[in-house]
């Protein structure tokens, strides 16, 4: 399946590829002049370059004290602080300027050297020859100054819009806890992590993807703490993303991911800061991207889709029995139908007699087989679920009401279902809300469907076979090279004490092995990690150690 | 070594009281326990020849072993001999254990059902096993292991409140050689299955010796373990007369089994969909290790491909064999051939290469073949 579906994707990779090859050929031909000295022409070069559109600002004015030196600025309007370009750049070039006899005959580059040093006090501020990446910066809400007689134009950082403010994250809500999320500005987000995790070997990494969108996108690691495998290969695929625009993190997570065509995500993601710094402490990648408020966290294993943060703020058997929960509403979402399903079809001998009384009583009225019945009901619960997502926020509970307890109710006295069936999608529905991750429980919701049928037509057997199936599925997946399975198989009985039960903080000094951190102890921060070659036979010796407790483990 | 068990563990493990108590009566678990031993040994035997070896499969140092080279085609073409019962003896664990299994389930819980729809319903499953690599393979069997262990212990746990002691006296009151008899010929087929180490040591991580030889053991160990208790059991349970009369007396078992105020009031159609997975590994790896075998004995450009095409097409002919009886009672018959092809392929040929070995002194498989492995990630198995 991997290869065929490798196959596809390098055909329409390579097939995409050409175009943009082409697309590329020709828009550099457009802006392959660089800046040149006469200033008109430039500005008419980016009048040209961006078809005179009103909100690209074209600012002519002159320099020094006999107002000889024209000069002209180009920003976008609403992308940048209008304040830093009337205090700082127009009023330090236009009047501070007046003060200082700047001789015309001098050489020109001094002069705008003296221009860069000593006039405009802007935080950053470079020099730029290309018109394409110029054109670039401006873009993304810099300003660019032209002066007339100097071929390069200086681009000064006045990025500032309209942004939300920080607000508690709505999907991932804790009672305990941070109530910060992630926003759309990646410059806020990779702030919010900075503040929360304060070392030096913090590395943010900026990339540009997106032919027309340029979108920032930032690969966030822990220097000496993250396994460099792991981090080569984010950078590698980053590399290979090849698409005109990126809207989300969502857009990454399906170029960068393992297998397109698996029900689960091999990705996670999150919208609070303190999840992502604890993913970092573990040694995993974040991938942040400009105009959405999820990181997404590389790699990931299956049973992390059903940790909350949270299960590190409260004491430890309150958790511990929590995530025990997890587990059972993971249990129950997955098999409740398809086992109500086996046992009324095939096995009413596995009922006990007073249930199964009572079970044939409230079916007696009911026309459908079990699986109509059942796929009745849990398609309506879906098609509900849905309806309240969309529909806007007081609305959307008032729906949730309505159909589950009024059509629940109804289609029961209606005789279309058995009120033991209602009982069972029910407890489905809730069941799976209780996982803290919605792209986790997305995937068993998926899965329910055909479990469910194969339950109606082979029984426990079938049920049987198909969670083998999906094992084996779960057991062939990876992200990122680490066995997604992990730390069931391979079996990691260390990792155990964070994945079945939580254990006291004062156990979990070390960090998941399987991730194959280089810093493995939690306890006392290694200073010789930043030294390469250290870290190097460091993480050969850590590799040999991680192998050898692995065979204790099998053991 | 979870693969070792779990390749073990199959129908075998549902007639084993019978066959066992058949000679030995009372004393049904010393068989078991000699042919624990026996297993032991030759894994022992197996793992001292491949790691002789290191990252060669059998299909490479078969013919290693018998002319000092594996390079040449002829040299191939006649250890194929060697071979061919190896590949034999897995084909018939797919075929018997997939077709007792399915018969079991009809009988028990879909009577309605044919045969051939819960054979083809298992059969897709395997089918899909075929298509990943060996390392994850491996991991499969590490994540269904458990299940497959727990619902034995629990079976067994409970089965104990209905057990009389008494139908396992007398203790000592047998015959040697019938017991030896029994231990090699009857039950032995239940243990068959380790010879994949054959196939597997090539691939798992290179620890220190002691650990690979632990590991193998106690992969077998872990068996015969489950075996004894699981027959002690079944004898002490319903005495070895009633065991004879019973044609899966572990099934029975099963059936007799109640958890005390349980909201489940029957267990049997639970454990058989638990056993599901005993049967499923033993099936796909046997499957498994068949279509890898010959891909790596042809030696083929892209071996993932090539198995996945044998797999499917192999799937068709399987299904006719295992289909082609109608009586159940070849199969059984057909269990006691396998189990002396296996008696053949697992014991006889591992001393008979390993004393080639040691007298020629031939050793194989350095660094070097590393590289030409189809897929070099050393694993754990």
């Amino acid at each position: 399946m991997v290869e065929f579906s490798n196959g596809v994707k390098i055909h329409r990779k390579h097939k995409k590829k050409k175009i943009l090859q082409e697309y590329e050929r020709l828009k550099i031909n457009e802006i392959k002049e660089s800046v040149n000295k006469d200033l008109e022409k430039n500005l008419s070069i980016v009048e040209q370059i961006t078809g005179k559109s009103s909100d690209v600002i074209i600012r002519r004015f002159t320099i020094g004290k006999q107002s000889v030196h024209k000069a002209a600025i180009v920003y976008i309007e609403g992308l940048v602080n209008d304040q830093t370009i009337n205090n700082f750049i127009l009023k330090s070039a236009m009047i501070e300027t007046r003060k200082v006899d700047l001789p015309e005959n001098e050489n020109q580059a001094r002069f705008l050297d003296i221009l860069k040093k000593y006039d405009l006090n802007v935080g950053e501020i470079n020099e730029d020859k290309k018109f394409k990446s110029l054109m670039h910066s401006v873009l993304s809400g810099q300003t660019a100054i032209f002066v007339e007689g100097i071929n390069y134009a200086l681009i000064m950082d006045t990025r500032m819009w309209q942004m939300r403010s920080i607000e508690s994250p709505e999907n991932e809500t804790t009672i305990r806890g941070p109530r910060e999320g992630f926003i759309e500005t990646l410059v806020v987000n990779t702030a919010l992590i900075r503040r929360k995790l304060r070392d030096p070997d913090l590395r943010i990494k900026f990339y540009q993807i997106g032919e027309r969108t340029q979108t920032d996108v930032a690969v966030v690691y822990i220097e000496g703490l993250a396994n460099e495998k792991i981090i080569a290969e984010v950078n590698r695929r980053m590399d290979q993303i090849k698409t005109d625009g990126i809207l989300d993190s969502g857009y990454i997570e399906q170029f960068i991911e393992d297998s397109t065509w698996s029900p689960f995500s091999q990705i996670q993601d999150t919208e609070r800061p303190d999840k992502t710094v604890g993913h970092l402490l573990e040694g995993k990648v974040i991938i942040l991207a400009d105009g959405s408020p999820f990181a997404l966290i590389v790699p990931t294993v299956f049973s992390s889709f059903f940790q909350s943060p949270e299960d590190y703020y409260e004491r430890v058997w309150i958790m511990s029995f929590l995530r025990f929960i997890r587990f059972i509403s993971l249990f129950f979402s997955l098999f409740a139908p398809s086992l109500y399903i086996a046992f009324s079809t095939f096995h009413p001998e596995m009922i006990p007699p007073n249930l199964l009384y009572a079970m044939a009583a409230g079916r007696s009225a009911v026309p459908f087989p079990t699986i109509i019945e059942a796929m009745l009901m849990e398609i309506t619960i879906e098609i509900l679920r849905e309806a309240s997502v969309r529909l806007p926020g007081k609305v959307g509970q008032t729906i949730g009401i309505v159909g589950a307890l009024v059509v629940g109710e109804a289609s029961v006295t209606a005789g279309l279902v058995s009120p033991l069936m209602v009982i069972v999608v029910s407890i489905t529905a809730i069941c799976s809300f209780t996982a803290p991750s919605y792209n986790g429980a997305i995937a068993i919701r998926l899965i329910r469907f055909p479990m469910m049928l194969i339950a109606a037509f082979l029984g426990l057997y079938g049920i049987m076979l198909f969670t083998l199936v999906v094992i084996l599925h779960l057991n062939s997946l990876k992200s990122f090279g680490v066995p997604y399975f992990a730390p069931f198989s391979p079996l990691h009985l260390s990792a155990f004490k964070d994945v079945v039960f939580r254990a006291p903080l004062t156990w979990m000094i070390k960090r998941p092995i399987f991730l194959k951190p280089h810093d493995k102890h939690r306890d006392q921060k290694d200073v010789k990690t930043n030294d390469k070659s250290e870290a190097k036979s460091k993480a050969k010796s850590e590799s040999n150690e991680s192998g050898q407790s692995k065979s204790a483990a099998k053991k | 070594m979870i693969l070792i068990s779990s390749t073990q563990i199959a129908t075998g493990m549902l007639t084993m009281p019978r066959l066992a108590s058949s000679t030995a009566h009372e004393t049904a678990w010393l068989p078991v326990l000699i042919g624990t031993l026996i297993s032991l040994i030759a894994v022992f035997i197996i793992t001292t020849l491949t790691l002789r070896f290191p990252n060669y499969t059998f299909i490479d140092f078969i013919p290693t072993v018998l002319f000092g080279s594996n390079k040449k085609r002829l040299y191939k073409i006649v250890s194929i001999i060697f071979i061919l019962p190896y590949l034999a003896m897995w084909m018939g664990f797919v075929i018997i254990s997939s077709r007792i299994f399915s018969e079991l389930i009809r009988i028990a819980i879909f009577p309605h059902t044919p045969v051939i729809v819960i054979l083809i319903a298992l059969m897709l499953g395997v089918l899909f096993m075929i298509w990943f690599e060996l390392e994850v393979i491996a991991r499969f069997n590490e994540t269904v292991f458990p299940i497959m262990l727990i619902s034995l212990i629990i079976i067994v746990a409970i089965s104990w409140q209905n057990a009389e002691l008494t139908n396992l006296l007398p203790l000592f009151h047998f015959n040697w050689k019938e017991v030896l008899k029994t231990s090699c010929f009857n039950i032995f087929y239940s243990f068959e299955g380790f010879s994949i180490i054959f196939l597997t040591m090539a691939y798992t991580r290179k620890d220190k010796k002691s650990k690979i030889y632990a590991a193998n053991l106690s992969g077998a160990a872990i068996t015969g373990l489950l075996y004894t208790s699981l027959v002690t059991v079944t004898i002490a349970v319903f005495g070895y007369e009633l065991v004879q009369n019973e044609m899966w007396p572990t099934y029975d078992l099963a059936k007799t089994a109640t958890i005390p105020g349980a909201v489940i009031e029957r267990l049997d159609p639970a454990f058989i969909s638990i056993w599901v997975a005993a049967i499923f590994t033993t099936v796909g790896n046997s499957y498994y290790f068949t279509c890898f075998s010959i891909i790596q004995w042809f030696n083929f450009k892209n071996p993932n491909k090539a198995r996945r095409w044998l797999g499917i097409c192999a799937f068709p002919i399987v299904i006719y064999v295992t289909l082609m009886s109608e009586n159940i009672f070849t199969f059984n018959r057909w269990e006691i051939i396998i189990g002396v092809i296996g008696l053949f392929t697992e014991i006889f040929i591992p001393i008979v290469l390993l004393l080639l070995a040691v007298l020629t002194k031939r050793k194989g498989g350095t660094k070097n073949d590393k590289e030409n492995l189809p897929s070099g990630k050393p694993q754990k198995a």
